[in-house]
This record gives structure tokens, sequence and C-alpha cells, in this order.
């Protein structure tokens, strides 16, 4: 299978000169991978953040701006954040496909859950009254409850994502296996909707 | 994901490697037995006493490959059911960083290689507990009830809190090469599992385990177990199923073409328009499919109408408005006393027919046609439309499991319909409403 994915723009690192290839236009954030600079785009502009996130190398079924592919797709991972659950950790990449649409596909400990941002309806304080099997309003079964906190990030991200902060989270399990997940990021719901996928089913584009 | 590391008991102070993870939530130790929390400082939480391990001949850190990836034996438990104590089986938990956690299963002799699913639609089955499902375009079917099986032994790390003597309840649905769903139900939660035969020989060799003489003696038969039999299982399914698909398109092909046979196919052998009794004679020079004699007046229907046929001078038929007779047999349905027209069908040898007939003194004028090697599209049509989607779903594998249950639906419709009429359909729709509520009660019930 070619590799369909291609840089839709290069710039230098504001602080080392290092070239960066950016393949998204709608990258918000993108660490050096020469320094580690943690680096800002907005518009055409760019700007240091003045942090430095420095992820501790650990082996993933994934590979940062290298193809897979899944159910006869291809997708080009631009990105990860590492969150902590104590004694471990499990990852959110930010995935793409050659249509650039969006996806995030959480990665903890060979469970794989593919997602993609979804509108909500839900009250401001659904997550006060949230607990483990409640029926939400539309149908939904409350799975899991926790607290996740950011260790940091590497390659590119689409939002500003603040190392060291944390955030509650929510899974949900509905019809037809479909998964979803709810976090209370600053005070706004963000929704994410999908399914498992099993690390077989991940294939190396080679 | 997080690194390995040692810790010691804090019961026994027996060194323990931890080498599972970050999802891992206990270790029991080797030496004491001790569950340790490993959420809360390694806190015990139960023990189990006098407890003996079992035979098997993997270990707990023992590595090698599955399927492409590098497993490491992190834990080990074994279970019993409850209808068959004296079975006793392994399961091994293993962690490989890139693909979690799965089981390695020891049972009778035979590996197998497990690992839990999460896009099995649970909400679906918790509904109905069906006895057949698909899962990945797998066709799955529970031979077996439900079964309860408990702990009788546990080792190392586990991703849950596992005590001697718990029990939980499976429901195992078997698919083609080995395959099987397990269904697992303790308390409130439920977990399935995709579990399918593995090579014992390459097992063996990939755990660094040497395989026994008598092993060795059964390999070919071991490697002809798994790949050949597997393969010629998955033959088997596909010949089979190959087999249906080739038989609907065998009689759809027939059936199309005796339904373009009966457009142009019949002969008219005679024909009279009459306004007086006839007593005339006709050939039938052909005894394929049916002979049909179509009768039409004009005026007050065909009420009065009598006729009778004779072979060599025995009457093989007659009917009026009350009685049908036909090959000494009395028949119970005549035509309709308002009917203008009627179509008799009959099957007729080859011969010379003598046709009496009377006509209704009302009517004006009446025509009597005779066809031969008739045949009937009422029948035919029906047929060929349940055959055409009975083709088109075999190959698109629209109608999974309910397959059998709109068949029986469609041939009752079809045989309700051939039989009494439209009015038969109201009937069975309340018997197929009937049918469908007591196949969801019976699950109902076997849930509860």
């Amino acid at each position: 299978m070619p590799n369909q994915f291609s840089v839709e723009k290069q710039f230098n690192c504001p602080q080392c000169g290092y070239s960066l290839s950016l393949y998204f236009k709608h990258t918000k954030l993108i660490q050096c991978e020469s320094c580690k600079s943690t680096i800002f785009l907005e518009d055409d502009a760019v700007r240091l953040s003045g942090d430095s996130s420095v992820l501790a190398p650990e082996i993933s079924i994934l590979e940062l701006n290298t193809p897979f592919f899944f159910e006869q797709k291809s997708y080009l991972p631009l990105g990860k954040i590492r969150y902590s659950y104590g004694r471990g950790f499990w990852e959110e990449w930010w995935v793409k496909d050659t249509q650039n649409n969006e996806y995030w596909l959480s990665v903890d400990e060979g469970d794989l859950v593919f997602q993609q941002k979804v509108e909500v309806t839900y009250p401001d304080d659904l997550f006060d009254r949230l607990r483990i099997g409640l029926i939400t309003s539309d149908g939904w079964v409350v799975t899991e409850l926790g607290e996740a906190k950011c260790k940091g990030f590497a390659g590119s991200l689409p939002k500003n994502i603040v190392v060291g902060s944390t955030y509650a989270y929510a899974h949900l399990s509905g019809k037809d296996a479909k998964l979803r997940t709810l976090e209370l990021v600053d005070g706004k719901l963000e929704a994410y909707e999908g399914k498992w996928i099993s690390p077989f089913d991940i294939g190396k584009i080679l | 994901m997080s690194k390995h590391y040692a810790i010691k008991c804090t019961n026994c102070a027996a060194p323990l490697d931890i080498l599972g993870g970050g999802r891992v939530n206990t270790v029991t130790c080797s030496y004491c037995h001790s569950i340790l929390d490993m959420n809360d400082h390694y806190k015990v939480l139960a023990k189990f006493n006098d407890t003996k391990r079992p035979q098997g001949p993997f270990k707990i850190g023992m590595r090698g490959n599955i399927k492409g990836v590098e497993w490491t034996i992190i834990g080990w438990i074994a279970y019993r059911t409850a209808e068959f104590p004296a079975e006793e089986w392994s399961e091994f938990f293993l962690y490989s960083p890139t693909h979690g956690y799965a089981w390695l299963v020891y049972e009778n002799s035979k590996v197998y290689f497990s690992k839990r699913v999460r896009d099995f639609d649970l909400l679906t089955w918790q509904e109905k507990k069906p006895k057949t499902l698909f899962y990945h375009k797998g066709h799955y079917l529970q031979k077996e009830a439900s079964y309860l099986t408990y702990i009788d032994y546990v080792e190392g790390e586990l991703n849950w809190v596992a005590k001697f003597g718990d029990k939980f309840t499976t429901w195992d649905y078997d698919g083609v090469g080995f395959q099987v769903l397990n269904i697992e139900k303790t308390g409130e939660e439920i977990e399935v599992y995709h579990t399918e035969r593995l090579d014992k020989s390459d097992i063996y060799s990939t755990f660094g385990l040497e395989y026994t003489q008598k092993s060795k003696t059964n390999k070919s038969m071991e490697k002809k177990d798994i790949h050949t039999l597997q393969k010629e299982e998955i033959q088997v399914e596909q010949i089979e199923d190959s087999k249906v698909k080739h038989g609907f398109l065998f009689l759809f092909i027939i059936i199309s073409i005796l339904s373009i046979m009966s457009l142009f196919y019949n002969k008219t052998i005679y024909t009279t328009h009459y306004s007086h009794d006839i007593n005339s004679t006709f050939t039938v020079d052909s005894s394929a499919f049916l002979t049909a004699i179509t009768l039409s007046v004009t005026g007050q229907g065909t009420e009065n109408n009598k006729l009778w046929i004779y072979k060599e001078g025995e009457k093989i038929f007659y009917i009026d408005k009350d009685n049908v007779f036909f090959a000494k047999k009395s028949l119970s349905h005549s035509w309709d006393y308002d009917a203008i027209s009627a179509t008799i069908y009959l099957k007729l040898d080859k011969g010379v027919y003598r046709l009496v007939a009377k006509k209704n003194p009302n009517q004006t004028a009446t025509s009597l046609t005779i066809e031969q090697q008739v045949i009937r599209t009422k029948y035919l049509i029906p047929l060929l439309v349940i055959l055409a989607f009975f083709i088109v779903s075999s190959y698109l594998h629209l109608l999974k499991g309910k397959m059998g249950i709109v068949l029986v639906i469609l041939v009752a419709i079809i045989i309700a319909y051939t039989i009494f009429g439209w009015e038969a359909l109201f009937g069975l729709g309340l018997f197929i409403y009937f049918v469908t509520n007591s196949y969801d009660d019976y699950y109902a019930e076997e849930d509860d």
C-alpha cells in the first residue's frame, strides 16, 4: 500500500532551526523533533511555549508519522498525548486518514479504541451525577470513571495541552458495541465516539 | 504500560518479579500464596492455604511468540467446573507491551490463545442470549448450556482480584477452525473472549519447552490436528455454503426456464363457442405439465354450467356448481357462483377424450378452450421471488441468524396463500406474532 500522506507545510523550529514538517493544516501544537521545544502554531506564525516535554521511550504498536492501515484504510499518526493513571499510562494518538478526517486512537495496554469527536447535549452537572452502571438519557451505560493526568506529548496536536494538568473522564458503552468517552476539560464537556479495535487488526504499511 | 521491577512479598518477603504492565491489580505470591494489592501498597487481600500447584508445562516468566507477537507469562489460574470437578485446566496470563493482555489456555494437552474483545454487542446478547450468533463474519453456535466455573489455583499477576473458589458463569459458542467465543459473567460484569486453538508443537517450541517422545510421535497428527483439520473444517463449511448457494441458483434457473416456457410452451388443442349443449372429442398428444380447460361466459356467470370428460367410456372428470369429481375422487371446491370465467387444471395422459358440456340457459354464449403443456405461473413466480431473495442474502450475508425464521415465515406465507388465499394471511400474521413472542419469552426465562 503506497504512502498517501504528504507534507502540507514546512517551517523551521524557532529555537534550534530544525526543519519541521506539518502533515495537517489544523495542527495547533508541535514538538520539535530535535530540541523537543513546544511550538504553538497560530495562523502562519510560530511561537515557542517555553516548555519542553520529553516522554520516556516506550514500545508502542504505533509510530509517529509512520502510516498504518486498519479496515483497508490508511492512517497517519500525527501526535500523541500520554496520560498517567498512577502505576502506568495510556496514550491518545491523534491520527488522520487520507481524506484528512481526524481521529483519536486510545492505546492502553493493547486495548485500542478508535474515536471521533462528536457533539452531545448533556446537562452541565453531568459529571457530578455520573456513577458506574448509570444509564444516560440517551441509552449509554457508564463503565468507567477516572481522572487523567497529562504526562507530556510528542509530534503534533490539534489543541494546546498543559503538561501536568488533569481532567475527569467517563467511558460509556452503547448499542452495537459502540464506545463513548466524555471528558471534562476546563469545565467544558468534550465527547468522542467510536469502537474498540483489536491490535491484531492494525497493519504496518511496508 | 510500565517498567518491569521486583518487590518483596509483604507476607513472606519472597522476591516477586512484576512483569505485567500498568493494568495488573494483584500479584499472588508463588511461595506463600498471598494475594497482594498492587494499588494499595501490596496489602495482603487474601491467602490460599494448603493449595497445590497444578501440573502443567508452562511457568510464569516464560516468553514466547504467538501470532507474531512476543508474550510473557505473568500469571496462572487453574479452573474447574461445578459439573465435572475432576477436570481441571490452566490459563496462563500473557502480557505484551504492544498487544496488552491475553491468555494461553492449556486443557487436555491442547493449547489455545484467548483474548478479550470489546466489539461484541453485549447489550443485544443480554436481551436474547441466542443459540447462534455472528461475530466478525464468523458463525458461532452454542452447543452446550452455560456452565459454572470456579477458581482452583492462582499465582502471579492478574488484572483483577481473583480468589480461590470465585465463581463465574460461561457461555461457549463454537465457530469454525477451532474458534470459540466465551462469554463470562461474574456478578454484574460480563466479558467476552475470542479463543482459537494453536499448534501445540509450535507453542512448545517458542516457549522453549521440549516435546516429549509421546508428543513427538503425535507431532504429525498434531500438525494435522490444527492446520489440516482447521483447513478441512473451513473447506467443508465453504463447500456446504457453496452447495447451498449453487442449489439455490440451480433451482432459480430451472424455475426461470419453466416460467419462460409457460409463456410459449402451451398449445391449444380444442376451442369452441357454443350456444347449445355440446358433445365432442379432443386429443391430448403430450402428457407434459397440465391440461387447462378455460370456460368463459357472458351473462349470469358459470353457475349452472356442467362439464364432463370421459376417456374410453369412463367418466374421469365432472364439475357443476356444487360438485367436482376427478379421477374417482370428489373434490371440495367448485367454481364461484358469480364467476364469469373459470380455468380448470387437470393432469391428463395422452389420448382421446370426450367432452360433454351443458350450458347455463341464461347465458347468450359460452366459450371453451382446452390447452395442453400448461405451466402454472401462480406457483412459479412466488418461488422465483423467494429464491432470488435467498440467493442475494446468502451472497451478502444479510439475514445472518434470522435466516431460518425468515425462511419458515416465507414458506408458510406461500403455503397459506396457495391453500387458503389472502384470508389466511391474517391468521398467519397472528401465528407469527405468537411464535416470535414465545421465542423471546423462552430466552427471557432462560436468562432468569
